[in-house]
């Protein structure tokens, strides 16, 4: 079991060794070109012998900055640009909704006179139909009358 | 996010880098330079002990409070992107101190009973160009990030504050 965990341990050992080989001659000449600049850093920093008072006050200077900057700007308060913005958008919103509210209105004003029209069709249709009844009792009748006119002039004839 | 849950949220990873940057390596120095091996005294004669933890400390320290600004910052901020890079450099500069301070050359000295056998060591600083160059290219994408930041600020703070279907702020 051992031997096997050695094997095991070897082969992962050989994949690394292998990734490490490929990467080394690209990532290799960026590694040099960072410890060049580092080392040249290094020297302006405090070294051991100045004692840690330099690094701590930095830190404590960090630290303050961090929590006033962050508290008085948490990011969340809208940016004035973007008030503009809003108040365009909803002066917009405003004059849409405006005239949505009067095109329903008028679409309803509409509605209504269509429906009385209709109704007013639907009246005439109805005296149509009254007027072409009368019109036929009125033909009836002058037939009655012409009947009734010859019947006289027979009459009087005959006398 | 409000105030308070940023801050909260840079305190837990001050903490975090406190932890893995300070108090693990300070406890694994202190570990490693009195080690033994199979019973025998395999004593590592790590002369510049205090070095390598005035590093530690000094570094330390400074990745400790830009991760507490970094990540107590807006996300998507210049502020976030700035203090990134300058956690990234610094992370660099924290790691290249294990060899400024001799950690990179780790040299075992063998001592069994009076006799000093020999020595082992251990040279590393291939695997820390490596590092240095895989850093190298984290510093190249925060670079990205933070012109990315700058560049499309307007764009970045419409979409933090873009409204949502209730009129709400969705940031």
């Amino acid at each position: 079991m051992i031997f096997q965990a050695v094997d095991f341990i070897q082969i992962i050992a050989n994949i690394v060794a292998a990734i490490l080989n490929f990467l080394n001659p690209i990532v290799s000449p960026m590694g040099e070109f960072m410890v060049n600049w580092m080392e040249v850093v290094l020297r302006f920093f405090p070294q051991p012998q100045d004692g840690l008072i330099v690094y701590v006050s930095i830190a404590i200077v960090i630290v303050i900055l961090g929590l006033i900057i962050n508290i008085t700007w948490p990011g969340n308060k809208r940016p004035g640009f973007l008030k503009k913005v809003d108040e365009v958008e909803d002066k917009v919103e405003e004059k849409i909704e405006e005239t949505e509210t009067s095109v329903k209105k008028k679409v309803k004003k509409a509605k209504k006179k269509a429906k009385d029209l209709e109704k007013k069709a639907d009246e005439l249709e109805e005296l149509e139909v009254e007027t072409d009844t009368l019109e036929e009792e009125l033909e009836e009748l002058e037939e009655d009358i012409k009947d009734i006119e010859e019947d006289l002039e027979e009459t009087i004839d005959e006398e | 996010m409000g105030r308070f849950s940023n801050i909260v949220k840079g305190i837990i990873f001050m903490c975090v880098y406190i932890g893995t940057t300070m108090v693990i390596p300070f406890l694994t120095f202190t570990w490693v330079k009195e080690v033994q091996i199979l019973g025998v005294a395999i004593v590592l004669t790590q002369h510049d002990y205090e070095k390598i933890i005035f590093w530690i400390s000094a570094f330390g320290l400074l990745i400790s409070t830009t991760a507490f600004f970094n990540y107590s910052s807006p996300k998507q901020s210049i502020r976030k992107g700035t203090f990134a890079m300058i956690q990234i450099i610094l992370n660099c500069l924290y790691i290249w101190s294990y060899k400024f301070s001799g950690a990179t050359e780790i040299r075992f000295e063998i001592v069994f009973e009076i006799a000093n056998i020999g020595f082992i060591s251990i040279n590393v600083q291939n695997m820390v160009m490596l590092y240095m160059g895989v850093y190298f290219l984290t510093i190249i994408l925060k670079g990205y990030d933070f012109f990315d930041f700058l560049l499309n600020r307007k764009t970045i703070r419409e979409k933090r504050y873009k409204k949502m279907v209730g009129g709400n702020d969705s940031s």
